[in-house]
Formats: structure tokens, sequence, C-alpha cells
């Protein structure tokens, strides 16, 4: 999920922002798609990107985000904010890379063996790999990175990474293989290890906020909410590229709109996450190449299943029924995207899309009607955390009227969304709201580790139900591929039944790219293949 | 009959001082009073942050917040502290000169002096603001008194009616017209104001150019209708007519007699555009991604940086306060009645 605070997010908006910048946003788009584009954007189609010529070496790559200010961070443990992972991901390197479909590629590690049951997991280390300051990288950095960050108290990732695994039994094999210790077993472990906060920084780091990495990129300045200066890794293991000499992230952004403005006019080359409304306006003008790939994420009304009226299961099927998903990815997310069927992880391995859920107004009454629930009315809370949510919680406010429901859509700073703060945020407690699952959905197992069953962290159905964590942990575990699908499908078809997440839409990557950038591009893995920058290379 | 005499008392200084020069004394009340406004104005700025929902821990450590996580960093920030505490901590920093460190800084562990966020961006803003009020003058009088010399009549009609219709619009509307024609359209302008870090605003002079435009498309309006009124008014003066029945040539009569008493208005008019810039060139700020102090105040705004929030805030409220006085002071200092009453 995304944070409210400054994602750029910019979006992330107080009484000026919502009250004039906000604005600003639809009516630009508004005025650029009557006055730049002289046709209309393909948003049924999917491309993947800038594509074409021979990749070559050289130039500055600059990167556009919304500013989230002085928050922002290079420590991996704090960072919560896209400028930081953006940052982050280009500097450091993660064990294993996430990989379309929810799989993973090699990363400092090679190989990752389990034992039968998943419990331990042995990973072998890439070897020759060299940090920034030119020390070799063994399995100490890793021993160390477990310790200080993921199992420290101080990482936002720590609540997660504490439920999965048993620090105690970690320890190092030799220079190069360490063994992990699980506190259950995961066939997928090696995907739950790829996260925002979990990327590997150098043995006895100590400011976190300069790390020495291995990665593609090394930091010649970082300034938060302004332009953050890297050079090219000439050392770096995973080549080909970095190719260009310089990156700049700049992530002194107001909003969507201005850094797309950047974009039009030269200032950057790329804009990660395009708001869909924007890349529907300009996707024709022959400004920009959009990248454009369906993935995981989702936007989902969610309800809390143990607090009225949502303990009723009758009541959670009924407004499941009442969304009409085909309308709200055309008008919400303008096309960009696709139905939900209730079960998050589109895309994914094991995802069970065969499952599918269509509007029927006429069952979702009687079903409220043998709940007592008859002109039931409630509040959704709702945030312009990104584009779509706010419109995702008016449509279904309206549609869900054909049952009988009297929704009030209830839009709280975006700022405190996802904090504990009260009022507006309490996170985890909202009885019915909008959510997001961005970035965080890269597999089926973490993102089922990290919002459904009942101990996880961000558990935003209240989801406890002791059958269903049995059936969980049982496909968790499963290293049999063709009976983990399954084991999985059971997993979600109960999701499917009795969940709390009306996943109405599956939204898509959109990437805005010059039309000069070359090599890099949008997968279903996350927004430029994970913010993939050594990939890209500038056409003369 | 007794006859009383007023006898001085006290040595020849105090019956100077207490005699005081009306300027001076009406120089120490509107210092005096402007300090006690600031001191009303940044207790009202911290007591509007508290209303606003959530602190800077809540929004830094966002959903990974547990009770303890919020709790130490809470105290680690002292927002913990009584507000009144606070305050007076922070009015006792800003008055010896520190304007503090960065609140979001600091939750994520990391010391950022308040003068190193704002310290650029403020002064863009005021190259920003100041390259306004520069051209704001001279056009105003321009357009003003254009169309009062030629008041109901085609030349007034028409900059009436575009000076209405602009200053009628929000800034966010203006300034995305001016990108939709001088940069989609035309592709003269840059659609964003980007300075590099290191330049300053006049290396990149385009920037500057839709941001100026669309601040002064929004506030001549103002101006360029007082002065019109003003004209019009003093055209009709008697000693107007005199002049022009004695032969007086029209540029002089213009010039000398109806310019110059119609400026008194125009000094007013002039602080409150510059009054009005504090709000406009936030929103202006934002459309164009000027690195002003609008977008740091926005910024901090989102991430409840509380610091930054109350320090810019209570700059601009000086500037609001001190532009109210140097207007008064000029007004003073230009109409006589004013300056010489007891």
């Amino acid at each position: 999920m995304t944070n409210g605070a400054g994602d750029g997010h910019v979006s992330r908006r107080d009484f000026l922002h919502g009250g004039a910048v906000g604005v600003v946003g639809l009516s630009s788009a508004a005025l650029l798609a009557a006055c730049g584009s002289s046709g209309t954007a393909a948003t049924g189609k999917t491309s993947t990107g800038p594509a074409g010529g021979t990749a070559r070496h050289g130039g500055t790559l600059r990167v556009g985000l919304v500013s989230a200010g002085s928050a922002e961070t290079m420590d991996i443990r704090k960072a919560l904010n896209f400028p930081d992972y953006v940052r982050l991901f280009n500097v450091l390197d993660p064990l294993f890379f996430a990989a379309p479909g929810g799989l993973v590629a090699p990363g400092l590690a090679e190989e990752a063996h389990p034992n039968k049951d998943a419990t331990v997991w042995t990973l072998k280390l890439r070897r020759g790999v060299e940090w920034h300051d030119g020390s070799p990288f063994t399995a100490d950095d890793v021993i160390y990175t477990l310790q200080a960050s993921w199992g420290s108290k101080q990482s936002n990732i720590y609540s997660l990474t504490s439920s999965i695994i048993d620090f105690s039994r970690v320890r190092k094999l030799d220079s190069h293989t360490v063994e992990i210790g699980l506190k259950h077993g995961i066939a997928q472990f090696p995907s739950v290890t790829f996260t925002q906060n979990t990327f590997i920084v150098q043995n006895g780091t100590k400011n976190f906020n300069k790390p020495i990495g291995t990665g593609p990129f090394k930091v010649d300045s970082f300034t938060p909410g302004s332009r953050s200066v890297f050079s090219a890794n000439r050392n770096y293991w995973g080549g080909p590229g970095p190719y260009a000499e310089q990156l700049i992230i700049d992530s002194s952004y107001a909003n969507d709109t201005a850094r797309l403005n950047a974009l039009l006019g030269g200032n950057v080359d790329i804009v990660p996450t395009v708001a869909p409304a924007l890349a529907k306006a300009n996707a024709a003008s022959g400004r920009i190449v959009l990248g454009n790939a369906p993935g995981p994420a989702f936007i989902a009304p969610t309800m809390i299943v143990d607090r009225a009226p949502f303990t009723d299961v009758r009541v959670r099927q009924a407004l499941r029924l009442l969304a009409d998903r085909p309308a709200l990815v055309s008008e919400a997310l303008d096309g960009y995207g696709t139905p939900g069927n209730d079960c998050p992880g589109s895309t994914l391995q094991f995802f069970a899309s065969d499952l599918h859920r269509s509007r029927d107004p006429e069952k979702a009454r009687s079903l409220l009607k043998a709940a007592g629930k008859e002109n039931m009315a409630l509040t959704l809370y709702t945030a312009d955390i990104i584009p779509g949510m706010n419109e995702t919680a008016t449509l279904y406010a309206q549609q869900a009227k054909a049952g009988g429901v009297n929704i009030s859509v209830k839009v709280v700073d975006p700022s405190i969304y996802y904090s504990a703060s009260s009022p507006g945020g309490n996170y985890l407690l909202k009885t019915f709201s909008i959510n997001n699952w961005t970035t965080e959905t890269s597999s089926m197992a973490l993102f089922y580790l990290s919002a459904l069953y009942k101990q996880a962290p961000y558990n935003e159905t209240h989801w406890s139900n002791s059958a269903a964590d049995a059936l969980l942990f049982d496909a968790l575990s499963d290293t049999n591929d063709a009976s983990a699908e399954q084991k999985w499908h059971a997993v979600q078809e109960l999701q499917f039944n009795e969940g709390g997440y009306i996943v109405t839409t599956n939204f898509n990557w959109l990437d805005a790219y010059a039309p000069r950038v070359r090599g890099i591009h949008t997968t279903s893995t996350g927004p430029c293949n994970y913010y993939d920058f050594k990939r890209a290379w500038l056409a003369a | 009959m007794s006859t009383s005499v007023a006898v001085p008392t006290g040595s020849p200084r105090r019956v100077a001082l207490r005699r005081r020069h009306p300027v001076m004394t009406f120089v120490i009340r509107r210092v005096l009073a402007g300090v006690a406004t600031l001191i009303v104005a940044t207790m009202l700025i911290f007591a509007s942050m508290q209303i606003l929902p959530g602190d800077v821990a809540s929004v830094v450590l966002g959903r990974n917040a547990t009770p303890a996580r919020t709790a130490a960093l809470r105290a680690d920030l002292h927002l913990n502290q009584p507000l009144p505490a606070r305050y007076l901590t922070f009015v006792g920093d800003l008055v010896s000169g520190n304007l503090g460190n960065s609140s979001a800084a600091l939750a994520q562990g990391r010391t950022l002096p308040v003068s190193q966020v704002i310290g650029v961006p403020l002064r863009n803003s005021v190259v920003l603001a100041g390259i306004t009020i520069v051209l704001y003058v001279p056009l105003c009088l321009l357009l003003g008194t254009t169309a009062g010399l030629f008041a109901g009549r085609k030349p007034d009609h028409a900059i009436s009616l575009t000076a209405l219709s602009l200053g009628a619009m929000p800034e966010f509307l203006v300034g995305t017209v001016l990108i939709v024609i001088f940069f989609t359209k035309l592709n003269l302008l840059p659609p964003v104001s980007q300075i590099a870090p290191g330049d300053t605003p006049f290396t990149h002079p385009n920037a500057l150019v839709l941001p100026v435009c669309t601040l002064l498309a929004v506030s001549v309006a103002f101006g360029s209708r007082l002065v019109r009124a003003s004209v019009v008014e003093v055209l009709r003066e008697d000693y107007v007519a005199m002049a022009r029945l004695n032969g007086q040539p029209r540029r002089r009569v213009i010039l000398r007699y109806t310019l110059r008493n119609a400026l008194g208005p125009g000094i007013q008019a002039l602080a409150q555009t510059v009054q009005y810039l504090i709000g406009g060139i936030i929103v202006t700020e934002n459309v164009f991604n000027y690195p002003g102090i609008g977008n740091k105040l926005v910024q901090a705004v989102s991430v409840r940086d509380v610091q930054v929030i109350a320090v810019i805030s209570a700059i601009l409220a000086a500037i609001y306060v001190a532009t109210n006085i140097l207007a008064d002071l000029a007004v003073m200092l230009a109409v006589p009645k004013l300056r010489t009453q007891s």
C-alpha cells in the first residue's frame, strides 16, 4: 500500500493541496487533453515502454517524483515514500529481485535451497560483488543486514519480518552461505525477501543515511525533497548497465501534473507511476512514450469482518455484488486497469483467475434482506493517496444504491490516512474504507503474510479464521508447484466467498518516458520494472 | 481675576520627548502593535497546527506505527510537552535567531536546520515577488490612468473588462491557461520553473516568466481599478478643471495634477498586493513547481513538519505586518495633513 505522506506524492495533500493543487491536476489534465493530443489514448492496449536502437553509455538520466519533503530518507529501515524506494533501489541490491508473475530473479543471492518443510533456507551468495568502497560482499553483510535492519525494531518492516523470520536461527555457514530459520514454512521465501525495506546494507553500517551499496549507482549527494545525484557504478556485478553516467532523482515536484509537465518540457526523462487521467490526456501527444502494463496492484473497498454490519457474511457478499467493476475501471482508472474478482494478486503465480464476480443488485438485495440489513447506511472512508481511490469511493457509493445501500463517502487527509492518528487515520480500525496495495504485492506469499492471516501486521480486514490460516500455511509451505496451486486456489476461494476485500479494480502500472529514453520497460513486476534505471539509456 | 500661566515642568529634553514628532509616535505605536499582532499570529499558527489531524510522528511512521514507536518518537521530538511550553521555546529560539531543525528530518533520525530548508526557497520567492511588484506598479499606473482618462470609452472598457476577467480567475486556472498557450501550443516557455541547485532564478529567466505573468494577471486587476477610480475622481476636481481652463497642456495636467494626487490610494493598493502575494505565491509556485517558500510550505504541511511550518508562517506573518506598517507610514509621509496633525 502506498502511504500518504508525501508520495509523491504528492499527493499527499493538505488544505492548500486539496483546494488548489488538486484542482490544478484536474484542470491541467482536462486542458492538456483538449489541446495537447489529437487522438484518443489507447487505454485498452498495453505497451512496455520505449524500444529500439543499440544501447549506448553516457548522459544524465533524470527521474521526476512527487516530493515527501524533509521526511525523505536514505535509511533503508525507515524508507516509507516512493522517492526513498526509488533512490535506494538504485544504490542497494536485494537478495532476489522481483520478477513478473510473482517470481524472483537472482540478486545478491544466486541460489536458495529450503529444507523439506521450507522452514530453513540456505542461501548461496554471489561471489565477486564489490561494495561501492571496493570491499567485497560476503555473508557477514547479509547477517548484519538481518540483525541491524530486518531485525531492528527501528525498521518499518520489523512487524512483517519478525513474524516470518526467527532471527535467533540466522547463521553464517561460510563466507558466501547463510542459513535463515523461519517461523513458518514458506516455499516462496525468496520472493518475501524483496520488499521496500529489505535491501542489503554493508556490514557495520552505522550511518544508515549515507549508505554504501552494491547497486548500479553510487550516492553523490542526497537532498530530501529536492535533486539527489548518483553516479554510475562501473564495477556493477549485474550488467549490462548502468548505461547512464549520472542519475538524478528529482523529488521536488509538488504534484503529478507538475512532474508530467516537467517531462513534456524536457526537464526530466522518466516519470514513474503517472496518474491515469494524465496518461490518457498525453498518451497520443507524441511527446511521451507511455509504459502500460497490468500488475497485481489493486484498489479495494475494505470491510472489517469482525465489526457490524460486516460480521454477517451475507452483508459482505451483498456489497461485493453491488460493484460494477468494468464501469469502475473505465471511470475511476480511465481504462488503465482490469476488473477485480475480490481476490488480491492478479498476474501473480497461483492467482485464481478462474473466479469471477459480476454485478447482481437483485441478489444483493435478497442477501441484505435475509441479513436484516435492508436500506443499510454506511460511511466509506477514502483519501487521495493514489489516483482512483476517491473516484472509486464515489462511484461505488452510487452503484451501491441499486442494492438499497446508502453509502456516504468521507474523504480524509491523505497524510494521515495510513497512520494511527485520530480522527481520520485509525489505520486498521476504519470499519469500511478504501485501500490500495501497490508495490507490496510482488508475490502471493508476501501479500498474504502482510495482510491476510490472523497475525498479519497489516490485517486490514481483521481476517481471523483458524481454518483459513491452516489452509494458508499449508499452501505457503508446499514446495511442489502443482499441489501448491491447488492449495492456493482453496485459500483464494475462501477469500472469494467470505473475505473482506472488495477488489473492484486491478490497476495497471503506468510510466511516462521521454522519447529519447530506451532500454527500460514497464512490466507487471512494478513501475519501470521496479525502478530498474540501470537498464535505461539515452538515444542520441 | 486670576490668571493661570502654563509653567513648563521638567527639563527641555523631557518636553521634547513628550512632544514627540507625530511620525515618530506613529511609527512606535505601529511597531508595538505589529509586534503584538505577530505574537498573536504565531500563537494562532501553533494552535492551528494542533487542529491538523495527526502529527509528524504518526505521518513519518505511517502504517508501521506501533504505540511504543509512536510514543518514543513523540518523546524524542518533545511533542508530549504542553503547547505553551513548546510555543515559548519556539519564540525564544526565533528571537535569538535560531530557526530550529526540521521536525520531519528529526523524526527520520537526521538533523536538518530549518535555515537550510528555507534559505534558497525564500530567496527564490523574494525574487519572484520582487519582479512581480516592480512590474506591477508601472502596469497599474499605465492601465489605470489610461482607463481613467478614457472612462466610459472603448479603451476603458477593454482594459477594465480584461483586468476584471483575469482578476476574477484563480491563480491555478490562469497558470494552467498560460501553460497551455505558451507551452502546449506555442512551445515558447517551460511549463515548470526548474532552477537547479546552485543556480539563481536569474540563471533561468525563462522559468520566471509564466509565474510572474500569473501573479500579475491576477493582481493588476485590483491595482489598475483602484488607480482608475482615483484618476476619475481627481479629474472631476475643481483644480484640474482650473488647470485645463488656464490652458495647461494635457500632458502636464495628467502628470502634475491628476496622477500625483491619484497616487495616495496606490500606495495602499501596493501594500495590499504584497499581502496578496503572500497567499498567491503559494498557489502559483505549486502550479509551476517553482522552488520557493510556498512550495516548501505545502511540502511541510503534508508531512506535518511543525518547525518548518511555524517558521515559514511566522516569516509570512512578519512580512504581512511589516508591509502594513510601511504602507501606513508611506501614506502618512505622502499626505501632509496626516503628517503634521498632532
